[in-house]
C-alpha cells in the first residue's frame, strides 16, 4: 500500500494525471446492483454446490482425527478447574481401546528396565537432607517452623511457596509432600536407551557427533569432563509427550497487579519427533526427508485466540546438527501469506508471554548447543536431592483466578543435577541459566535464567503429568515467571497421541491448508 | 446507496452482536452452530484525527472520526470443509459532528458525505465469505477472499488480485485495506520435487469476474474525496494557478462473468538450505483505470470562496487495461552478517521481481501545446523490491527486546523510452526509486510498541514520516497515537499532516 501511496506522491503540479474516483458514480447504480445480485447469487449457488459435494465425500477425505476443542476443554482447563482429568480417564476416552493398548506396557517391567538404565530408583537415594521434613500437608506458614524446607527447596520455588499476592501469580500457599516415587519410561524408550547405551559420542569440545546417535536417551548416566553437556543433550533428545501428537495449548497471563493481560489464549499444535522414533510408527526416522535433512522435531501451531493472533500459523523444524539453523515459517493472517522467518531470532519472548524460544515451553533448555553462536560453558554445580514439584498422576492441579494461587500442588524429594549454563558471550540475553534436571527422568523440573547484570529474570516450574501405564510424561500445567517485569504466564498443554500425523500435516503446504483466511 | 432503513438495520445487527459478544460468557470462546464449533472474533475501533493545516484541500482541526466494527468467524462443517466469513461496518462520524461548520461546508467537505460517511456497499459490509475444502495435499477455496503474493513484509508488487481501499489514506486498519473479491483458488503440495527442494507447492487462482470491484483510489475534489482530496494545483497560464476539483469519470468495465477473467499461477518452493522462492505468472486486468482527459469544465462557484482560485473539473474517460506479468521472489538469511554484538540475529533478505508485458499508459500528447489531447501507448515495465529485515539488540535503549529494522528499496522502470519520456511527470522517471525504513521495538513486556516509518522518493525528493505508539495493556484493548507528516514539495499530500488517537477493543 505504501508503494502505491508513494507513486501518488510523485504526481506533480501539471495535472495531467487525475486519479480515479468511484466509477459507480456515473453509471445507473440500480441496474448494476440488480445485475450484481443475480450473478453473485449464481456464484454463491456454485459455492453451495461445492459445499454439499464435499460434505458428501468428507468421510473419505478426513483430516487428522483431532477431537473438538470444546470436547477437550470439558476435561480440563488451567484456570479454576480442579477436575482430575487423567484420573477421570482422559486418554481412555480419546484413544480407541486398540490405540490405548498399543501405548501401554507392564508397569513392573518398565520400572525394572529403567532402574537398570539409570542405576537407581529415586526413592532409594533421597531422604538424607532435612530428614525431619516428612510427607504431609504444609502451608507457607510452616516455613518458619521447618527451616529444613529452605535447605530442601530450590530458591525460586521456596520464594513461590507463599500466599497469593502481587507481584507474581502462581504461588502455592499450601503443598502436599508426597513420598518419592520411581518414574520410568515406556518400554521402547528403555529398550532403545539400553540398546544404544555408550554409542553416542561427543567431539573434543563436548558437542554431539550426530551420526553416533540413534535413539533413546543418549546419556542416561552422564559422567566425565562433559557431564553438563551430556545432561543438556538428554533434554534435547527428550521423550516428552508423544512421538506424533496433537495438543491443545491454553494460556493466560497476569501483570504485576495480578490483572489478566492475555485472556484465554489458545492454539492447536501438531508435531512429530522426526528421528529416534521408538514408540509410534514409523520407527527411526519419520520419513526419508527427515533422514536426509537430519530433522529432529517438527511442529505446526495454529493460533486461535487472542484475536490479534487468530489465523496465524507457525512452523518450526529443529535439526539434529548443531550447525544447521532451525527452519521457521509463519503464515501471517494480516498478510495472507507464508513468510520464512529468521531462524536465529530466538531470544525475544513470545508475544506477551514469559517464554523465549531458546528456553521453550517445556520449561528448560532448548538453546542450540553450538560453538559457533553464543557458546556456553556447562557445569554441574550440584548433585543432590531437592524438594520440588511432583508429577501429577491425577491431573487436578489448577490455577485459582480469585486468589491467583496454584492449588492441588504436590512436592516430593527428587535426586537432581543442577547445571549452570554460563554464556560465554555477554551479548546474549542471559548471563547464565541454572537448570534443575531430574536424575531419574533426565528432564528439567525448572530453571532460573539470569540477565547480564546477574539478576534473576525468568524462571519456571512445571507440574508435569505422569501416565504410569504408558510410561509417558506430558507437559501439564506450567507457570512461567518474569521476575524483573513481574509478570506471570500460566499454560496448560493437553496432548494426545495422533498416529495419523503425516508429512502433509507439518510441511510448508500445511500452513497454507490450515489457514483460516 | 442503501436506504436508511437498511443501514439502520445493519447497524443494529452489528451493535447487537457486539453487545452479545462482549457482555456474554461467549466472549473469548467459541460457540456451537449446527452442532459444530464456530470461532467468533472481532474488534471495534474508534479513531479521532486532527489536521494541522488550513488549505483548500485540508481542514485544520478534528477532521475524521472513523469507527470500524469488524466481526469474523469460522466453522468446520466436516473434517475437510471449513467456512470463514467476516463483515465490517465502517463509518466516519465527523460528518455528523461538524456538518454545519463554516470551513467544512465552504470547502465542500460536507458533500463527500455520500462517499465517506458510511461504507454501505454490500462488498464493503460483507468483507470475506469463503469455503475451504482440504483433502490430503489439495486445498480448494472459493468465495470472496484475499489472495496475496510476495514475501516482503508489507505490500508486494506481486499482490495483484485484490484491489486496495486507499480513500482514507492509511486510516483504515491494514487488515481491511485490501478488498476481498470473488475468487476460486487451489493449492497443491507436490509429492515429488526436484532434489534441491524440500517443499514444492502449486497455486492456481481464477477470478471469474463475478462482481467487478476496482481499487478505491486517491481522488481529487473535496466533494468526493473529503479531507483526503489530492492537492493538485494546475498552472493554466503563467501566473494563473487553478485547483483541481472532482473529476467526472467515464470508466468502462468488463461484463461480469463473461469478460474480465483473471488467472494466476504460482510455484512456491523451499530449498534444502532453508531459502524460499516463488515463480509467479498473472494474466488479468489492472485494478486502477488508465484514464484520458476528455474535456475540462471550469467552475468558480463555491470552492473559489476559499482562496479565489479557479477550480477545474476534468472529464476523464478510461478503462481497466490488460495486465500480464511474471514474477520471482527469493528469501534468504545472510548468516555471515549474524553478529553476536548486535544480538546474533541474521538479517533476512527478500528480493521480488515483476516484469510486466505491454502495460498501457496514458499521457498528454507531446504534439499538443496545450496538453489537452491525450494518447495512450504500451510498454513493458519492471518492478523490483529489495527488502531487509534485521533484528538488532541495542541494550542501552532496550535491554529486554530487540529493535526490528525493515528497510526496503523499490525500483520501477518503464522499458519503452518514448513512453517513459512522456511519463516523466507521473510514474515514469528514468527509473523510480523509493526507499522506506521502519523501526520498531517493544517495552513494558510487549505492551508498548513505538514504531517509526520513513518513506522517500529519491527522484521526486518527497518524504513521508510517521510515528506511532501503541499501548496494549491486555489482549483486549489497544490505545494508539500516531503522527504523520509529509514533505511533499507542493505535491498531492501537501498540507495533509495529522495526528490521530485511536482506541480498539478486541474479542475472541
Amino acid at each position: 500500500m505504501n508503494t502505491r501511496i508513494m507513486s501518488t506522491l510523485r504526481s506533480n503540479t501539471n495535472g495531467d494525471n487525475i486519479p480515479a474516483v468511484n466509477t459507480l458514480d456515473h453509471i445507473d447504480i440500480t441496474i448494476i446492483k440488480e445485475l450484481t445480485m443475480k450473478k453473485t447469487g449464481l456464484f454463491i449457488f456454485l459455492m453451495a454446490s461445492m459445499i454439499l459435494f464435499s460434505m458428501a465425500v468428507s468421510q473419505s477425505a478426513a483430516d487428522i482425527n483431532m477431537p473438538d476443542v470444546s470436547e477437550i476443554k470439558k476435561w480440563k482447563v488451567p484456570v479454576d478447574d480442579p477436575k482430575p482429568f487423567i484420573k477421570n480417564g482422559f486418554y481412555k476416552h480419546f484413544l480407541t481401546p486398540e490405540q490405548y493398548k498399543k501405548m501401554t506396557y507392564d508397569i513392573a517391567s518398565m520400572k525394572q528396565a529403567w532402574a537398570q538404565i539409570v542405576g537407581f530408583k529415586a526413592p532409594d537415594v533421597v531422604g538424607k537432607i532435612a530428614p525431619e521434613i516428612k510427607p504431609g500437608k504444609y502451608t507457607y506458614k510452616d516455613k518458619e517452623k521447618y527451616p529444613g524446607l529452605k535447605e530442601l527447596m530450590p530458591p525460586f520455588l521456596y520464594e513461590m511457596f507463599d500466599q497469593g499476592g502481587p507481584p507474581l501469580a502462581g504461588k502455592f500457599p499450601e503443598i502436599t509432600i508426597v513420598p518419592t516415587q520411581q518414574y520410568y519410561y515406556a518400554m521402547p524408550v528403555a529398550e532403545a536407551t539400553k540398546k544404544y547405551a555408550g554409542q553416542t559420542k561427543l567431539d573434543e569440545a563436548g558437542y554431539i557427533i550426530n551420526s553416533s546417535y540413534n535413539a533413546g536417551y543418549p546419556f542416561p548416566r552422564p559422567s566425565g569432563k562433559f557431564k553438563g553437556q551430556q545432561i543438556c543433550y538428554n533434554m534435547q533428545k527428550r521423550y516428552l509427550e508423544f512421538e506424533s501428537f496433537a495438543a491443545l495449548a491454553l494460556t493466560c497471563s497476569y501483570n504485576k497487579n495480578l490483572k489478566p493481560d492475555t485472556m484465554d489464549s489458545w492454539a492447536i499444535s501438531y508435531g512429530v519427533r522426526a528421528s529416534g522414533r521408538v514408540q509410534m510408527e514409523p520407527f527411526g526416522f519419520f520419513d526419508k526427508r527427515a533422514e536426509e535433512q537430519g530433522e529432529d522435531i517438527i511442529s505446526v501451531v495454529s493460533f486461535f485466540a487472542p484475536r490479534d493472533l487468530y489465523g496465524n500459523i507457525s512452523s518450526l523444524t529443529n535439526f539434529i546438527s548443531p550447525h544447521k539453523l532451525d527452519n521457521s515459517l509463519m503464515y501471517f493472517n494480516l498478510l495472507r501469506r507464508v513468510r520464512k522467518m529468521t531462524a536465529s531470532d530466538t531470544q525475544d519472548a513470545f508475544g506477551g508471554t514469559d517464554v523465549d524460544s531458546d528456553t521453550g515451553y517445556f520449561a528448560g533448555f532448548q538453546q542450540k548447543m553450538t560453538p559457533n553462536q553464543f557458546p556456553m560453558e556447562y557445569k554441574v554445580i550440584a548433585e543432590r536431592e531437592y524438594l520440588v514439584l511432583a508429577m501429577d498422576f491425577d491431573g487436578d492441579t489448577y490455577f485459582d483466578s480469585n486468589t491467583k494461587e496454584m492449588h492441588n500442588v504436590r512436592f516430593e524429594r527428587r535426586p537432581l543435577w543442577v547445571v549452570e549454563c554460563k554464556e560465554l558471550d555477554n551479548n546474549y540475553i542471559y548471563s547464565r541459566r541454572v537448570v534443575y534436571f531430574d536424575r531419574e527422568t533426565l528432564l528439567p523440573i525448572g530453571y532460573e535464567n539470569h540477565d547480564q547484570r546477574g539478576r534473576l529474570w525468568r524462571s519456571s516450574a512445571p507440574v508435569r503429568i505422569f501416565l504410569p501405564d504408558m510410561g509417558v510424561i506430558i507437559t501439564g500445567i506450567g507457570t512461567y515467571w518474569d521476575n524483573l517485569d513481574k509478570h506471570t504466564t500460566i499454560g496448560l498443554s493437553l496432548a494426545l497421541p495422533i498416529p495419523e500425523v503425516k508429512r502433509n500435516d507439518v510441511d510448508l503446504g500445511a500452513l497454507i491448508r490450515r489457514s483460516r483466511k | 446507496m442503501m436506504s436508511n432503513n437498511r443501514i439502520l438495520a445493519g447497524t443494529s445487527v452489528m451493535i447487537g452482536m457486539f453487545v452479545l459478544l462482549t457482555c456474554s460468557t461467549a466472549t473469548a470462546k467459541y460457540v456451537k452452530l449446527f452442532g459444530k464449533e464456530c470461532n467468533v472474533l472481532g474488534y471495534a475501533s474508534q479513531k479521532v484525527q486532527y489536521g494541522f493545516h488550513d488549505d483548500f484541500n485540508s481542514y485544520e482541526g478534528f477532521n475524521e472520526a472513523l469507527n470500524t466494527l469488524f466481526l469474523e468467524g469460522d466453522i468446520g462443517l466436516t473434517d475437510s470443509l471449513r467456512l470463514y466469513g467476516s463483515g465490517k461496518l465502517t463509518s466516519d462520524l465527523i460528518y455528523q459532528v461538524i456538518q454545519d461548520e463554516d470551513q467544512w461546508t465552504r470547502k465542500q467537505f460536507d458533500q463527500s458525505r455520500d462517499k465517506l460517511n458510511i461504507d454501505d456497499e454490500y462488498w464493503q459490509i460483507l468483507n470475506e465469505l469463503h469455503a475451504t475444502w482440504v483433502v490430503d495435499r489439495l486445498m480448494i477455496r472459493a468465495g470472496k477472499q484475499i489472495v496475496s503474493w510476495g514475501q516482503v513484509l508489507g505490500a508486494s508488487a506481486l499482490s495483484q488480485f485484490n484491489p486496495f481501499d486507499l480513500r482514507r489514506f492509511q486510516g483504515v486498519d491494514l487488515e481491511v485495506a485490501q478488498i476481498p473479491i470473488w475468487l476460486l483458488r487451489t493449492d497443491y503440495s507436490m509429492p515429488v520435487k526436484p532434489g534441491f527442494l524440500t517443499d514444492l507447492t502449486l497455486q492456481f487462482v481464477f477470478n471469474p469476474n463475478a462482481d467487478f470491484i476496482p481499487s478505491q483510489s486517491f481522488a481529487t475534489g473535496n466533494d468526493v474525496a473529503g479531507i483526503w482530496a489530492l492537492h493538485l494545483p494546475v498552472e493554466l497560464f503563467p501566473g494563473m494557478v487553478a485547483r483541481t476539483g472532482s473529476a467526472a469519470m467515464n470508466i468502462q468495465e468488463r461484463e461480469e462473468w463473461s469478460e474480465g477473467h483473471e488467472f494466476g499461477f504460482r510455484v512456491q518452493g523451499m530449498t534444502e538450505g532453508g531459502d524460499m522462492m516463488t515463480l509467479n505468472a498473472f494474466y488479468g486486468y489492472a485494478n486502477d483505470p488508465v484514464t484520458i482527459l476528455d474535456g475540462l469544465a471550469t467552475m468558480a462557484s463555491p470552492p473559489s470562496f476559499v482562496d479565489g482560485k479557479t477550480v477545474i473539473h476534468p472529464v476523464m474517460d478510461g478503462y481497466y487495461p490488460l495486465q500480464r506479468f511474471v514474477g520471482f521472489t527469493y528469501f534468504t538469511e545472510i548468516l555471515p552478517l549474524r553478529f553476536s554484538f548486535a544480538g546474533g540475529v541474521a538479517p533476512a533478505v527478500t528480493f521480488e521481481l515483476r516484469y510486466d508485458f505491454e502495460n498501457t499508459y496514458a499521457f498528454a500528447n507531446p504534439a499538443d501545446p496545450f496538453g489537452l489531447m491525450y494518447m495512450e501507448d504500451t510498454s513493458d515495465a519492471v518492478s523490483a523490491i529489495l527488502n531487509v529485515d534485521y533484528k538488532v539488540k541495542i541494550a542501552l535503549l532496550n535491554p529486554k527486546a530487540y529493535f526490528q529494522f525493515v528497510g526496503q528499496l523499490n525500483y520501477d522502470q518503464i522499458m519503452d523510452s518514448f513512453v517513459r519520456s512522456q511519463q516523466l511527470n507521473f510514474r515514469g522517471y528514468p527509473a523510480n526509486y523509493t526507499t522506506s525504513l521502519q523501526v520498531m521495538t517493544t517495552y513494558l513486556h510487549g505492551k508498548l510498541m513505538p514504531l517509526f516509518t520513513w518513506q522517500r522518493d529519491l527522484y521526486a525528493q518527497t518524504d513521508m514520516f510517521g510515528g506511532s505508539l501503541d499501548y496494549s495493556p491486555n489482549s483486549r484493548w489497544t490505545y494508539s497515537v500516531a503522527l504523520q507528516t509529509f514533505r511533499n514539495m507542493d505535491g498531492p499530500f501537501e498540507y495533509k499532516d495529522y495526528v490521530y488517537f485511536k482506541i480498539k477493543y478486541k474479542w475472541g
